[in-house]
């Protein structure tokens, strides 16, 4: 009986745990597994026993000293500097996309406080348009780690989540910024409301000129230009409100607003005049959820309704300075979310989830110029089901199956198992092992856009292998992690998009692209002295290969590695404390990119190695009784003329000074 | 101890990444001499807004390609879509339509010598004398008038309409006959505009198929006109891509043929050096005589499940030029046959293959 009460005990405080780390947390991975957990200001000592084990193979947690340091800079550049991961960026401000594990954007889900905010048109979530004032955590789940959220994540998702602090009864933060090129940004974070009802309001505003000056080398003489038509500004507000009639339940409300205004600057090869391109983007994100536990199990529903509007208008000019419209186009999309689950344990070694998820899109979209216009609706279904399970010892092994129905049509089952078994108890030296099979359904540009959009476009069907070994050392003033994974996707149907002869593009199916590489990082924290350091390092090799192109490319590109993604990808990150003085420095880098499908490396179709160096100094101190913080940092150190795409220029050595104020 | 191993570590890394910088390739300059070649320059469109586009050129006695040869000149990049080239008095005019210039260069060294700038995405050149050349453009709304001695442009031929979203009439191909200019409207537009050479105005207008793809001139002094179709959802409509004959003393469209399906993808179209043959591109490659009424059932030239994307006849030979341009995200091949379809040669060239240009 005794016993029992413990496993209760054991099971509450679990399901607690996994509750609140909210939704987008929901799968935790070895990166988190800590004997104390932060349950929105209450602290719950978790058992040595409760492993965290769920289906997720390689998690990276980004820490909140990261955020907070990188607070004023968008998602995009935060996991190009943390993660390995590969960010394909237009330029300072202008669309970024990423790439896990060899995969395309569209197979990289991107989930905000549990709802997916790639654009149902796309496909693709844009993370330039992501402000770093309106995330918390952020959390990425590489291959089939992501799948505890939903299908489609062949390359991974990134998990970003909001959480309230209650251990203040009003609190404000205000931060601004000045930076160059006339980057202005202005932040104010609120939070008030006491232990039952909690409200956050956080406000920002940010605009820049971007008009940085480089050396043209598409030019004869290579003269130096100042860059044309890159400016941008961004206005949002993040409302949120938690109430929580008891310590069991929460009811939280939240709305993201933002608008972006941004020009499209031309290729460094434009001889035109100054033309018109900018486009605006509303975003508008709504979510309410509700969350409760039971002495058996909790339970957890939503809803939520995500609006993205976008305004693209390109005028070219005469030469006598008429205008000449090619493009106008608005589009509308609308996501409708609902979602439902529980979790039980089943026995004192099996936990159990389910979800079920409802959603609809629709999407309208008109172009002016020539009368081309979109309209599709979809809807979606899908049920979810993981089975947790610590059989025996060190042993842990966790199953997921998962059904998904599109229009009525149902799509293949997916289903992944993941095994994991710790060798050392006190050095935690654990391997870990998966197997999954994952699909990806077309877009609604893939099926519906005019021209090209093919609607009998099969789905993208992922079949991936993931082992590896991590290795922890904590030791007193000493901490050591070192993780290694390899892996191994096979992605049948792969949607790619190519020019054909009537002068549009249409989305094709390739049979067989394989990516396959290895995964290394590692983590040393060392204090010496009253000196904090913080080392890590992460080196990926990945490669992306065509393997069949199923008749739509030639035989030689067959075995080549797939356009803009790099072979080689790693970084180093340097944080160091000491007293009040903090001090980071980040270094990036990628090899070289191929822009062809014959991986020709011709210099003028494929994208040199980037290696980029940034830096910031800080420190807090207190003036009339309020804390402050002073942040200067300093972007591509090294003064490199360099382009991420080919020819789109990016900007020299440029700072940004911030100032933090804590009432 | 160990404190010291990770200070040391950090040093020699940073050391590391502090000498590893960028080094952003600046294009390497060699010396290209083509003087007393005959050859053909193909230029290689690239992909829309990569800046990838190129230009080879094909010795034809030597059978010999050399590619990039702009940008081996020059050390800088052709620019974004490239999309034709015109020679005229010693001087080659590249059109790069997305980089909304022409560049004149040295027809033997390659050397550029200027570039017109602010055309706002020429496509072709037509040359009238010594000093005015025309421009086709396919967002211009009209034709840009450039002098190529200041190489300014110095007017327009307004070409546009007034009602959108259609009939904002794009200019592609420009032929000269007589005193009057034709251009085909191919962009969302079914027209073929007849221009004054004498008053620079647009004169007349023939309904012709949706999307007339391209036009040529054959021994008559006829015009002949092939249409894509446009596509499905295709705001203006879609329908069977086809073949047209002009009069181009009444304007009058005298023959019409049109091809057996919707999704037939029709290409280009050339004659031969006598001018009374054609050759066209619908997936293969077909050749009819001008006098003939219904279009040729059997293929002059299989594709094979290439994509090709242009041809041209050599105007001494008469060898037929077929680009193909593979996935159109990878390096293109041009195939050299005889003019009775005996095959010469394949090239190697750059991405997208488009348009060709004989020295």
């Amino acid at each position: 009986m005794k016993k029992m009460g413990f496993e209760f005990r054991r099971i509450i405080l679990l399901i607690l745990a996994i509750m609140g780390s909210n939704l987008g947390q929901f799968a935790l991975g070895q990166e988190l597994v800590t004997d104390t957990i932060f349950l929105e200001g209450i602290s719950i000592t978790k058992l040595k026993s409760d492993h965290g084990f769920r289906s997720g193979i390689k998690v990276l947690s980004i820490d909140s000293a990261t955020m907070n340091e990188k607070r004023t800079l968008c998602l995009a550049e935060l996991l190009q500097e943390n993660t390995s991961i590969f960010v394909k960026t237009f330029g300072r401000g202008s669309t970024a996309t990423a790439s896990l594990r060899g995969t395309a954007a569209s197979h990289t889900n991107v989930y905000w406080n549990g709802i997916k905010i790639n654009s149902p048109m796309s496909g693709q979530a844009d993370l330039s348009l992501i402000p770093l004032y309106f995330v918390d955590d952020a959390i990425v789940h590489f291959g089939q780690s992501s799948m505890s959220f939903g299908s489609g994540g062949l390359g991974g998702s990134v998990n970003l989540t909001t959480k309230p602090t209650w251990d203040k009864e009003l609190s404000a933060n205000a931060l601004q910024s000045l930076g160059s090129y006339n980057t202005l940004s202005s932040a104010v974070l609120l939070s008030f409301g006491k232990i039952h009802l909690k409200g956050q309001t956080r406000i920002f505003w940010e605009e820049s000129d971007n008009n940085f000056t480089y050396r043209n080398i598409a030019k004869k003489n290579k003269p130096f230009e100042i860059q044309q038509n890159a400016d941008y500004s961004r206005f949002g507000i993040l409302q949120e409100f938690y109430f929580r009639p008891n310590y069991k339940s929460i009811l939280s409300a939240k709305v993201w607003a933002l608008e972006t205004d941004r020009g499209i600057p031309q290729l460094m090869s434009s001889y035109s005049v100054i033309e018109k391109n900018r486009e605006t983007i509303r975003d508008l994100n709504t979510i309410l959820e509700w969350r409760t536990t039971s002495e058996l199990f909790s339970w957890k529903a939503s809803t939520a309704i995500s609006n993205s509007n976008l305004d693209y208008d390109f005028i070219k000019k005469s030469f006598e300075g008429n205008e000449l419209p090619v493009f106008n186009g608005k589009s509308n999309s609308y996501s409708f979310y609902n979602k439902g689950g529980f979790e039980v344990q089943l026995n004192s070694w099996i936990l159990a989830e389910f979800i079920a998820e409802f959603n609809s899109y629709w999407v309208n979209s008109m172009e002016k110029v020539m009368g081309t216009n979109l309209d599709a609706k979809q809807w979606q279904s899908a049920i979810r089901t993981t089975l947790n399970a610590n059989p025996f010892g060190s042993f842990y092994i966790s199953l997921l199956v998962a059904e998904e129905v599109y229009n009525g049509k149902p799509m293949p089952v997916s289903s992944s198992i993941a095994l994991e078994y710790r060798f050392l108890k006190h050095k935690n030296l654990i391997a870990k092992g998966g197997a999954s099979r994952n699909y990806h359904h077309p877009s609604l540009n893939d099926m519906f856009w005019q021209p090209g959009g093919n609607p009998n476009l099969k789905a993208e069907d992922g079949t991936s292998f993931e082992t590896g070994l991590k290795f922890d050392i904590p030791q007193r003033n000493f901490k050591k992690s070192i993780e290694v994974n390899i892996f191994l996707s096979e992605i049948s149907n792969w949607i790619l998009w190519l020019p054909n002869l009537k002068g549009y593009w249409e989305p094709v199916n390739l049979s067989m692209v394989k990516a396959k590489g290895a995964e290394l990082a590692m983590v040393i924290n060392q204090e010496i002295g009253s000196v904090k350091v913080g080392v890590s390092g992460r080196y990926n090799y990945t490669k992306s290969t065509i393997e069949n192109s199923g008749g739509v490319m030639r035989p030689e590109a067959n075995g080549k590695q797939l356009p803009f993604i790099p072979v080689h990808s790693g970084g180093l990150s340097i944080n160091c404390s000491w007293k009040k003085y903090r001090f980071t420095y980040t270094f990036t880098h990628f090899s070289e990119r191929f822009t062809t499908t014959s991986n020709n490396p011709n210099l003028v179709r494929r994208l040199y190695p980037y290696f980029m160096n940034s830096a910031s100094i800080g420190k807090d101190f207190r003036l009339l009784n309020t804390n402050i913080a002073l942040q200067l940092r300093a972007d591509n150190l090294l003064n490199e003329n360099y382009q991420t795409i080919m020819w789109r220029p990016m900007p020299g050595r440029n700072y940004i000074l911030t100032l933090k104020v804590e009432l | 101890m160990m404190a010291n191993k990770l200070i040391q570590t950090l040093i020699a890394f940073v050391l590391i990444v502090l000498t590893s910088c960028m080094k952003e390739d600046v294009l390497p300059i060699s010396t290209i001499d083509l003087f007393g070649s005959r050859g053909v320059f193909i230029v290689n469109e690239g992909n829309y807004l990569y800046g990838n586009s190129s230009l080879c050129y094909y010795d034809i006695d030597k059978k010999e390609v050399i590619n990039n040869v702009f940008t081996k000149a020059n050390g800088i990049p052709l620019g974004d879509v490239a999309y034709s080239m015109n020679i005229y008095d010693g001087k080659g005019y590249i059109a790069v339509t997305n980089s909304s210039c022409i560049h004149v260069v040295d027809l033997n060294s390659m050397l550029m010598l200027g570039t017109i700038e602010n055309l706002p995405s020429p496509r072709h050149i037509l040359f009238l004398n010594s000093e005015i050349a025309l421009v086709s453009d396919l967002y211009a709304r009209g034709i840009s008038i450039v002098n190529t001695k200041t190489l300014e442009v110095t007017g327009k031929i307004n070409t546009g309409g007034t009602s959108l979203p259609f009939y904002q009439h794009p200019t592609e191909n420009l032929i000269k006959i007589g005193s009057k200019i034709y251009t085909n409207c191919w962009s969302f537009d079914n027209k073929v505009l007849v221009i004054s050479a004498e008053t620079l105005t647009v004169i007349d207008s023939i309904v012709v198929g949706i999307q007339p793809l391209a036009m040529v001139k054959d021994k008559n002094n006829n015009l002949w006109v092939i249409n894509d179709g446009g596509y499905s959802g295709n705001p203006l409509g879609w329908e069977k891509p086809s073949l047209m004959r002009i009069n181009s003393s009444t304007f009058e469209v005298e023959n019409r043929m049109d091809f057996t399906s919707l999704n037939d993808i029709v290409g280009p179209i050339t004659t031969n050096t006598n001018g009374d043959s054609l050759y066209f591109i619908r997936n293969h490659i077909y050749k009819m005589h001008i006098d003939d009424n219904v279009l040729p059932s059997e293929p002059f030239v299989l594709g094979n499940e290439k994509n090709f994307r242009t041809l041209i006849t050599d105007p001494l030979t008469g060898d037929l030029y077929i680009a193909d341009a593979a996935d159109f995200m990878s390096e293109g091949k041009v195939y050299r046959f005889s003019s009775n379809g005996s095959p010469l040669d394949t090239i190697d060239v750059g991405i997208i293959p488009g348009n060709f240009c004989f020295n």
